[in-house]
């Protein structure tokens, strides 16, 4: 009994189970956000790479625009623009409150801008899947969308996890600085929110935040172990040591 | 007389500036075995992928099963009218290549019924029975379930004869089949050629093996900067070359 008294009044426990609600905004933003900005991505790089000039050169431009500006400065400007935007439209259309809610806006500049990164990454894979393995099968008479099926989205999956796991991560953490920008709407705070707040009462610098990062570590840990086993999986034609393992390495700066 | 199955004329294709076939022609018959010789850069490559259009020629005109290809004019390229028909012509016309070109991703078996399932259209036992009939043929049956990286280069080599044959093709073009491969491997597969041939499949076939050409084919072309310098039977071209080139380039070879 000492024991659960003494847990029950230990401040780290309390942090962790005061966040555990928090945690889950943030891995809302995320999981709202992959599945769109996954396919988006492989339709970006498929536009780049395509022939017809104008739907590569947007695609380009597009890339370039997301990945060359800081998601941070993303955020303000698409708040700003729907903020403008919404005498004008949201609300004689009665949407104000969903387009302007941070759980609807926040996964709409994610998916903006992963699927930006992720573009680039499927686009160098894409351009790296074995022109042989292409060629021979349009040589037994596959059609392009068949020889896609069949070869180069296998090819271009495998080639990319690895970095597109990276880029999973980042996207996770990335959904720290949502709140930066957008308003918190009732009670719908994420980790940041929770430890600023907790910070402001007992001005504890080393435990709150460290709770906060604590999540998440063990989140994205969860992350790399489920993409590792996919990988693991998609490399299951070559033998053990030639395909790419996939390694913790977070990319803090971008 | 046995059936036409190829009628090519007078095929002219150019790379930038540089034409590099001059206008070539020929007719495989069911049961030809043309073998095609000449010194590297002498256009073979090209020639063979000109006939199953993994490159487009300029001019010319090509024939398969009677069927005309119709080609027409857009800009500056050439195109065909309907990209349909060269699917057919692929699924009618295998392809061998120097570097086997099997998809890596996919079993030995899968890399066999991979196209007669989507091109063909067979249904999954169908095609895994015709595979497994293909794959004995060419020696490697027990080897339907391993990935193209665990085999030996011949063994990969017999599986990509084997995926040509699944399609049961009017004839198979191979491209130098055995020049990637170590010396000691190179008679596993031309014995599996040889055994085609005496099959009465229709083969037109790119080789440096000089003594496959003399023994094997029916007919033999040899060319010389982007034309044919002279052709005949086998036994007549190697035993009594009548051109000065033909003469120099048998001396080097052998
Ligand atoms: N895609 C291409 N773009 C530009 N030039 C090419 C291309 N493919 C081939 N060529 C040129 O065309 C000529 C004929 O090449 P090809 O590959 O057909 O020769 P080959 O007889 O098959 O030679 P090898 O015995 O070395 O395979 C060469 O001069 C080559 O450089
Ligand atoms: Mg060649």
């Amino acid at each position: 009994m000492a024991v659960i008294e003494w847990l029950a009044d230990n401040a780290f426990v309390k942090d962790i189970m005061i966040m555990a609600k928090p945690a889950l905004f943030n891995i809302y933003f995320a999981l709202a956000s992959i599945p769109i900005g996954f396919p988006l991505a492989v339709a970006l790089a498929l536009g780049k790479n395509s022939t017809h000039r104008l739907l590569s050169n947007f695609c380009r431009g597009y890339i370039y625009a997301f990945r060359g500006s800081p998601l941070f400065i993303q955020f303000f400007m698409f708040y700003s623009i729907a903020l403008s935007m919404n005498r004008a439209y949201w609300k004689p259309w009665g949407i104000d409150d969903i387009v302007l809610h941070p759980l609807f806006l926040g996964p709409v500049v994610l998916i903006f801008n992963t699927s930006a990164y992720a573009a680039e990454i499927f686009y160098g894979s894409l351009r790296t899947v074995s022109k042989g393995e292409t060629e021979a099968a349009m040589a037994v008479g596959m059609s392009r969308w068949q020889t896609f099926r069949s070869v180069t989205w296998p090819n271009m999956i495998r080639l990319a996890w690895p970095a597109y796991t990276n880029e999973v991560i980042f996207l996770f953490h990335a959904t720290a600085i949502v709140y930066f920008t957008l308003p918190v709407i009732n009670e719908q705070k994420d980790l940041m929110n929770m430890a600023g707040e907790l910070f402001e009462r007992d001005y504890n610098i080393f435990l709150h935040f460290s709770v906060a990062a604590l999540y998440f570590l063990v989140i994205s840990i969860g992350i790399f172990w489920i993409a590792g086993m996919i990988n693991k999986r998609l490399n299951r034609h070559l033998l053990s040591d030639a395909s790419v393992k996939i390694g913790f390495k977070p990319n803090y700066m971008r | 007389m046995s059936k036409t199955v190829l009628e090519i004329r007078d095929i002219r294709k150019r790379f930038g500036n540089l034409e590099v076939l001059h206008g070539l022609s020929m007719t495989a018959r069911s049961g030809d075995v043309i073998s095609l010789i000449g010194s590297s850069g002498s256009g073979k490559s090209t020639f063979l992928r000109c006939i199953n259009l993994l490159e487009m020629p300029e001019q010319g005109e090509l024939k398969v099963c009677g069927q005309q290809i119709a080609f027409t004019q857009k800009g500056q390229k050439r195109i065909a009218c309907n990209q349909k028909q060269v699917q057919k012509l692929r699924s009618q016309i295998g392809m061998v290549f120097q570097q086997f070109n099997l998809w890596s991703h996919l079993t030995i078996l899968q890399n066999v019924t991979e196209a007669p399932i989507r091109v063909q259209g067979l249904s999954k036992k169908e095609a895994v029975d015709l595979g497994m009939n293909f794959l004995d043929k060419v020696g490697i049956a027990d080897k339907a379930d391993m990935y193209p990286g665990f085999l030996s280069g011949g063994q990969q080599q017999r599986a990509a004869i084997a995926r040509a044959l699944a399609m049961r093709p009017e004839a198979i073009l191979f491209d130098e089949p055995t020049s990637a491969l170590d010396p000691e491997l190179v008679g596993e597969v031309l014995g599996v050629m040889r055994q085609l041939a005496e099959d009465g499949t229709t083969m037109i076939v790119v080789t440096h093996e000089m003594s496959f050409a003399r023994d094997v084919s029916s007919h033999a072309v040899f060319l010389h900067q982007g034309l044919i310098e002279e052709e005949g039977n086998p036994a007549e071209l190697f035993g009594a070359p009548s051109s000065e080139r033909l003469k120099q380039f048998l001396s080097k070879e052998s």
